[in-house]
C-alpha cells in the first residue's frame, strides 16, 4: 500500500475522480456483504431444517447479485474516465514542460527516454490512479468495519480476522523504501532500452550501410537483458508483499473455519453464527486480495515517477519572463552588444565580446569557416540560447523582456537542417500560419521555388511528407523551409545556410526572391557560398567567436586577407 | 497536423497462435509455471474443501480431530503460499525472458527490412511494436497460457468430486461455467476492435510525441507549441475514448460474469437445501458441496477474466506479428559469391520505382571505374539519390543489374557488401556515444591512429583540436552537438575508415564550406587509387573536380562525358541547372 506523495502531487486534483471510484467500490463491497449475510442466513435455515425461511433469503441474495452487476459496470466506466482524465493532465503538464525547456535541452536529452516518460511512464501510472488508489480506500474502510462488527458476534473469530488483515496491510511496508529504489533501476533500463531502440530505428539505414547490424544488435540485447534483471530485481521485492498476502488470507481464512467449528462444538455458537463468520471473513479478505491485483497492475507503473519528475525538474536552458508585448512592422534595428557564450564542456567560446548593428532594414551576411560561431549568433538571436554575457536587443528592447509570443512575431529563420513533421506539405507550410490560405500558400512555395515541384507530387499540397521529409530530397526540403519562413512573414528574417542543399538554377531564383522578402524586413544572412550573399549590404567575417572584418565585398577584399582567403577558396572551387 | 489514421483492418488471424513458440525457447519456465499453479490451485481446492468439511460437522455436531484437521490445514496453507509465491516469479521470469527474445527478433526484423521495407511507417510506430505492444503481450505469457491449462484441470477435479457428492450440483453448475466462458467470446467482435483502436491510438501518440520532441526547434520559432500541445492533449483524448470504449465492454463482461457466477452459486444453495430435504445429502456434507460448486465456477470465471484481456492482447500480437513476417526487400542470396576486391561499378539497364507505376530510373546504364570519380547530376528529384540507394542495396532494381567487379550486388553476402560498398548519406545519423565510437561504425577494430588518420582526411583534425575531449568528444543523440558541417565530416571519416573501394557522397558537402571541400577534395583524391567513388552533387565546384559526369533526366542517362567536354558543349551550366535536354543535346 504506497500512497506516494510525489505521485499524488503530480496527477493535481486526484481527491475527487479517485474518492468517486473509491465510492463506487465501497458500494461494491457492501453489496457482497449484503449478499454474504442472506446466504449465511439461508444457510444456518438449511441447517435448522427451516428451509421455508431460506427462499425469501436466497431470492434476496439474487436482488443483491444484480444490483451488484450495474455497480460493477458504473466502477468499470467510472474508472476508466477517471483514469483518462488523470493522465490527460499529467500528459500535458509534461508537454507544456517540453515546451518550456525547448530546443537547447535537447542537445543533452535522448528522444527515445522523452517518449518512453510522456506515452509509457504516463499510461503505466493508470492502474495506480485509477485502480490502486481508490483500492487503497476500500481496504481500509470495508475489512475495519466487518471486523467491528463481527466482534459482536464473535469476538475471537474477529479478533483473529482484524490481526490478519492489519498484518496483510502492515508488513510489506518494511520493503516499500527498497522498493521505489530497484523501481528506479527499472525505469532507466526501460528507457535506456527506448532511447536505442527509437535510434536504432531512425539510424537503421546507417546500421546497414556500415554492417553495424550486428553489434547494435548486442548492445539492444544487453538492454533487454538489463531490462529482465531489474524487472526481476523489482519483482521479487513485490512478490513479498504477494506472498504474505497469500499467506495470511490463506491462514487467516483457515483459522476462521477452524475457531467457528470449535466454537460450534463447544456450543459457544449456532450454526448462523458460524455461517456467519465464514462468509464474512471472505469478505473481509476480498477487498485485501483485490488490492494485491491491483498492486501487481500498477507497480511497474510507478517506477515511471523518477522519469517524471526529472523532466518536471530539469532546469531550462532559457527562461521566458519577459513582459513586453509590443507589435514590431517594420524591419528593426537589431544590436548585438558585446555577446559572449560557451558551451558547456568546450573550452573556447563559441562567441566573444561579439558586437553587431544591423541597421533597421539592413541585411547583413556573416560569412566565415565551419564552427567560427556563424550559428550560435542565429540561435541567440531565436532565444534557443541566451549570451552569458552582453545583450541582444531589438528596436531598443533586450531580446530577454519580450514575450515568447512577440519575439516569435518578431523573428523567423530558414534553419539549416529543415524538420519537416508527419503530415502534408500545407499542414508543414502551415505551421508557420495556421490560417494562411492555399492561395497564401501557393504564393510562398511559388517565391521559394517550391511551387512546381510540389505541383508535381501525387497529391499537390495535400500529399505527406514522409518521417522526417525524408520522401523529398534534400533540396526540395529546403525550399518548403523557405516558404515556411516568407509565410511566417516577420520583420527580422535569419537565413542560415538557406540554400546550401539548393541547385545553381534554382539558387539564383531563389536568392532573387528572398531578396525581394528581405526588403523592409532586418535580415542576417548565414553562409559559406558568397553567391547567398551578394545581395546583402554588408558582410562580417567571424572567426573563432571573434568579428574579424566587416564591410561591403570589394572592401573587403582589399582589406582582410582572410576574406580573401575565403574568396579565393570558392573561386578556386567554382 | 496529422491525418487521422484508422485502425488498419489487415488483421491476420492467428498472430496470437504464432507468438505462442516463443515460449519454447524456455521449458523449463514454462513447466515450473504450470506445475506452480496447479500445485497452488489443487492445495487451495483441498484446503477450501477441508475447512468446510470441518465446518459442516462442527455444525451437524459431527466429531472431528480438531487438532488433526488444523495440523492438515495449516500444512495446505503453507503450501499455497508457496505455490503462489513460486508460481509469480517463474511465471513473469518466464514472461520477461520472452518479452526480451521478442524485441530482439523485432530489431532483427526491422533491420532485416529497414528502409526499403518499413513501407512510409513512423518511427515511434515501430517503437511502440518493440516497448509497448511486446510489454502488453506480458500478460499472455506471465497470466494467461498455464493458466488457462491448470483452469481446466481443477474445473475437471471440481466436476467429478462434485458429482461424486451429489450428481445434482454438477448438472446445475456446468452450464453456468459454460456460460461464463463463453461470455467473453460473445463479445469478441467488439473485444477484438477495442484492442486495435487501442493499439493504434498509443502507436500514433508515441510517434506525434516523438515528431514533437524532434521539431521542438521549428514549434519554438513558428510559435506552433501552444497548438502542438492541444493537438497531443487530442490524441491523449483520442486515446481516453478508445480505452474508455474498451473498459465499457470489459465493465460489461465483469458484470455478466459476476451475475452468472453468483447466480449459480444461490442455484447451488438451492440443490444443496433439496439434497438436505429430500434426504440426498447430510448437513455436514452441505458446505463442502458449495465449496465444490465454487471448485467449478472459480475457473470458470478466471478463464473469463483472462479472456477479457483478449482483444487487446491479439491486437498487440498482430502488430509484433506484421512486423515479425515483414518481408525484406532485398532478399539475401541463396548461394553468396565472395567480394570483389574491388573493380568496375556498373548500372545495367537498371530500372527502378518507388511504387508501382511510377518508375524513377528507366533503363539507367553508367560505370564507375577503380580511381575514378563520377559526378551524378540532374535536377532536384529526378533519381540521384535512388540510385545511390539501390548501389547500397536499400531496394533492388525492378530490372537490370547492379555489379561491382562483375559481381551482381544480389550475390553478395550483406557483410560482404558492406565492405564493398560505403556512403557518406545526405542525412548524416550519428549515434549517441563519442566521435571516435561514431567513426569506428563500420570498422570496430580500427586502431586510434586509423581513426585519427580518417578524421584527418575528412578535414576534422582543426576542430578535433579544439575540443578538450578531442576524439572522446560525445556527439549528442543525432549529433546534437555537433554542427552541420562537423556531422557531415564525420559521416565522410566513418565512410573512408571502412576502406570499401567504392565510395557514394550523396550531396556530402551541401554543409561544408568551400575551403573545407576543397580540402576534402584533395584528401580524397590522396587517399583513393583504386577507390570507385560516385558523388551526387549540385555545386560546379564538385562537379568539375570528377573525372566524368553522368547526367540523369526523365529516368535515363542523357550525357556521360568527362566535365571539360560538358563545359566546352555549353551543357554543364544546363546540367547543373537541371536543364538537362540542352547537356544532352
Amino acid at each position: 500500500m504506497i500512497v506516494h506523495r510525489e505521485l499524488i502531487r503530480l496527477a493535481g486534483a486526484v481527491t475527487g475522480p479517485v474518492a468517486g471510484c473509491a465510492a463506487l467500490g465501497m458500494a461494491v463491497s457492501a453489496a457482497y456483504v449484503g449478499q454474504a449475510l442472506l446466504v449465511a442466513g439461508a444457510l444456518a435455515a438449511v441447517a435448522r431444517r427451516d428451509l421455508a425461511a431460506a427462499a425469501p433469503l436466497l431470492a434476496g441474495a439474487l436482488g443483491v447479485v444484480v444490483a451488484r452487476a450495474a455497480l460493477l459496470w458504473c466502477r468499470e466506466v467510472a474508472a476508466a474516465a477517471a483514469g483518462a482524465r488523470i493522465r490527460a493532465r499529467l500528459r500535458d503538464r509534461l508537454v507544456a514542460r517540453l515546451a518550456e525547456l525547448g530546443p537547447a535541452w535537447l542537445t543533452g536529452a535522448r528522444t527515445g527516454r522523452t517518449q518512453a516518460t510522456l506515452v509509457d511512464g504516463v499510461e503505466g501510472l493508470d492502474a495506480y490512479y485509477r485502480r490502486y488508489l481508490p483500492q487503497v480506500l476500500v481496504t481500509v474502510t470495508v475489512p475495519t468495519a466487518l471486523v467491528a462488527w463481527l466482534t459482536t458476534v464473535q469476538p475471537v473469530a474477529a479478533g483473529l480476522l482484524g490481526t490478519a488483515v492489519l498484518l496483510v496491510l502492515t508488513v510489506p511496508r518494511i520493503w516499500d523504501a527498497t522498493l521505489l529504489r530497484r523501481g528506479r533501476g527499472r525505469w532507466a533500463a526501460f528507457t535506456a532500452l527506448a532511447a536505442d531502440f527509437l535510434d536504432t530505428l531512425q539510424g537503421a539505414a546507417t546500421l546497414r550501410a556500415f554492417g553495424a547490424v550486428g553489434r547494435m544488435r548486442d548492445r539492444i540485447g544487453a538492454r533487454t537483458h538489463d531490462l529482465h534483471v531489474s524487472t526481476m530485481a523489482q519483482l521479487r521485492l513485490s512478490l513479498i508483499e504477494s506472498g504474505i498476502s497469500a499467506l495470511l488470507i490463506q491462514a487467516g481464512l483457515a483459522t476462521a473455519a477452524v475457531a467457528a467449528a470449535v466454537a460450534a462444538y463447544t456450543g459457544r455458537a449456532d450454526a448462523a453464527s458460524v455461517f456467519l463468520v465464514l462468509l464474512v471473513s471472505v469478505e473481509c479478505f476480498r477487498p485485501v486480495r483485490d488490492l494485491g491485483a491491483h498492486w501487481h497492475a500498477g507497480y511497474l507503473g510507478i517506477t515511471a515517477v523518477d522519469g517524471l519528475t526529472e523532466l518536471l525538474r530539469a532546469p531550462a536552458t532559457v527562461v521566458h519572463r519577459g513582459r513586453v508585448d509590443r507589435r514590431i512592422d517594420r524591419g528593426p534595428a537589431l544590436v548585438f552588444e558585446a555577446v559572449s557564450h560557451r558551451y558547456p564542456g568546450r573550452s573556447e567560446a563559441a562567441l566573444w565580446e561579439v558586437t553587431l548593428r544591423l541597421a533597421p532594414g539592413e541585411t547583413v551576411a556573416v560569412v566565415g569557416r565551419s564552427g567560427a560561431g556563424k550559428s550560435t549568433l542565429a540561435n541567440m538571436l531565436l532565444r534557443h540560447l541566451d549570451p552569458d554575457t552582453g545583450r541582444i536587443t531589438v528596436d531598443g528592447v533586450d531580446l530577454r523582456d519580450l514575450t515568447p509570443a512577440t519575439l516569435r512575431r518578431t523573428v523567423t529563420v530558414v534553419a539549416q537542417e529543415t524538420y519537416l513533421f508527419h503530415g502534408s506539405v500545407a499542414d508543414n507550410l502551415r505551421l508557420a500560419r495556421p490560417d494562411a490560405t492555399d492561395a497564401d500558400l501557393a504564393a510562398a512555395a511559388r517565391a521559394a521555388g517550391a511551387h512546381d515541384f510540389i505541383r508535381a507530387l501525387p497529391h499537390g499540397y495535400a500529399s505527406p511528407v514522409g518521417e522526417r521529409g525524408m520522401s523529398l530530397s534534400g533540396g526540395q526540403r529546403q525550399r518548403l523551409a523557405i516558404a515556411r519562413a516568407l509565410l511566417a512573414d516577420t520583420p527580422v528574417l535569419i537565413l542560415d545556410e538557406a540554400t546550401s542543399s539548393v541547385d545553381g538554377r534554382q539558387e539564383a531564383t531563389i536568392l532573387d526572391a528572398l531578396a525581394t522578402a528581405a526588403r523592409g524586413r532586418t535580415c542576417l544572412v548565414i553562409a559559406h557560398r558568397l553567391s547567398a550573399v551578394r545581395h546583402a549590404d554588408r558582410i562580417v567575417l567571424l572567426d573563432r567567436g571573434r568579428v574579424v572584418a566587416s564591410g561591403r565585398h570589394a572592401d573587403l577584399l582589399v582589406s582582410c586577407p582572410q576574406y580573401a582567403e575565403l574568396v579565393a577558396a570558392q573561386e578556386v572551387a567554382g | 497536423m496529422t491525418t487521422p489514421e484508422q485502425p488498419t483492418d489487415t488483421r491476420r488471424p492467428g498472430a496470437l497462435r504464432r507468438l505462442l513458440p516463443a515460449i519454447a525457447g524456455h521449458p523449463r519456465a514454462f513447466r515450473g509455471t504450470l506445475v506452480a499453479n496447479l500445485l497452488g490451485q489443487l492445495a487451495g481446492l483441498a484446503s477450501a474443501v477441508l475447512g468446510a468439511a470441518l465446518v459442516g460437522r462442527a455444525v451437524a455436531g459431527v466429531p472431528t480431530p480438531v487438532a488433526v484437521v488444523t495440523g492438515i490445514l495449516g500444512a495446505l496453507v503453507a503450501i499455497v503460499t508457496v505455490a503462489t509465491w513460486w508460481e509469480m516469479y517463474v511465471s513473469h521470469d518466464l514472461a520477461y525472458r520472452v518479452l526480451a527474445d521478442l524485441r530482439t527478433r523485432v530489431y532483427d526484423a526491422i533491420t532485416r527490412i529497414a528502409p526499403g521495407g518499413v513501407g512510409g511507417r513512423r518511427s515511434g510506430d515501430l517503437a511502440t511494436v518493440a516497448l509497448s505492444d511486446i510489454e502488453t503481450l506480458e500478460w499472455l505469457f506471465a497470466h494467461t497460457i498455464a493458466q488457462l491449462l491448470t483452469a481446466a484441470v481443477v474445473l475437471g477435479a471440481g466436476t467429478a468430486l462434485a458429482a461424486w457428492i451429489d450428481p445434482w450440483l454438477p448438472a446445475v453448475v456446468l452450464p453456468a461455467a459454460a456460460l461464463i466462458t463463453v461470455t467473453p467470446w460473445l463479445l469478441r467482435r467488439h473485444a477484438d476492435r477495442h484492442g486495435a483502436q487501442v493499439r493504434a491510438a498509443t502507436a500514433e501518440l508515441t510517434a506525434d510525441i516523438v515528431d514533437t520532441v524532434h521539431g521542438l526547434r521549428e514549434l519554438t520559432v513558428f510559435g506552433a507549441l501552444e497548438r502542438r500541445r492541444a493537438h497531443l492533449a487530442g490524441r491523449t483524448r483520442q486515446l481516453g475514448r478508445v480505452q474508455w470504449r474498451n473498459a465499457a465492454r470489459a465493465g460489461l463482461e465483469t458484470g455478466l460474469i459476476d451475475v452468472l457466477v453468483a447466480a449459480a452459486g444461490i442455484g447451488a444453495v438451492l440443490v444443496v437445501v433439496d439434497g438436505v430435504r429430500v434426504g440426498r445429502l447430510d448437513v455436514a456434507s452441505g458446505p463442502v458441496a458449495l465449496v465444490l460448486a465454487g471448485a467449478v465456477l472459480g475457473p470458470a470465471s478466471q478463464v473469463a477474466l483472462l479472456l477479457k484481456e483478449a482483444g487487446t492482447l491479439r491486437a498487440a500480437a498482430d502488430r509484433v506479428d506484421t512486423l515479425l513476417q515483414a518481408p525484406s526487400p532485398v532478399p539475401a542470396p541463396a548461394r553468396p559469391v565472395p567480394a570483389p576486391a574491388g573493380g568496375e561499378v556498373i548500372f545495367d539497364d537498371v530500372h527502378f520505382g518507388y511504387l508501382p507505376g511510377r518508375p524513377v530510373l528507366r533503363g539507367v546504364s553508367f560505370a564507375v571505374r577503380p580511381g575514378e570519380t563520377v559526378a551524378l547530376v540532374g535536377a532536384s528529384g529526378v533519381g540521384k539519390s535512388t540510385c545511390a540507394h539501390l548501389l547500397l542495396r536499400y531496394y533492388d532494381p525492378t530490372a537490370g543489374r547492379i555489379t561491382v567487379g562483375g559481381v551482381d550486388l544480389r550475390d553478395l553476402d550483406d557483410s560482404d557488401l558492406r565492405r564493398t560498398v560505403t556512403v557518406v548519406p545526405q542525412d548524416v545519423h550519428l549515434f549517441p556515444g563519442s566521435i571516435a565510437d561514431n567513426i569506428r561504425l563500420g570498422r570496430p577494430d580500427a586502431t586510434d591512429a586509423e581513426v585519427r588518420t580518417a578524421a584527418g582526411a575528412a578535414q576534422l583534425t582543426p576542430f578535433l583540436d579544439a575540443l578538450p575531449a578531442g576524439l572522446d568528444t560525445p556527439v549528442g543523440e543525432r549529433g546534437a552537438a555537433l554542427s552541420g558541417g562537423q556531422q557531415a565530416r564525420v559521416a565522410v571519416a566513418r565512410a573512408l575508415l571502412t576502406g570499401a573501394p567504392v565510395l557514394v557522397l550523396d550531396e556530402a558537402a551541401a554543409n561544408l564550406d568551400a575551403a573545407t571541400e576543397a580540402d576534402l577534395a584533395v584528401a580524397l583524391e590522396s587517399t583513393g587509387d583504386h577507390r570507385a567513388t560516385l558523388v551526387i552533387a549540385h555545386r560546379l565546384a564538385t562537379i568539375m573536380r570528377a573525372d566524368r559526369v553522368v547526367v540523369l533526366d526523365g529516368g535515363q542517362v542523357v550525357a556521360d562525358a568527362a566535365p571539360e567536354e560538358l563545359r566546352r558543349r555549353g551543357a554543364l551550366a544546363a546540367a547543373v541547372r537541371g536543364d538537362a535536354a540542352t547537356a544532352a543535346g
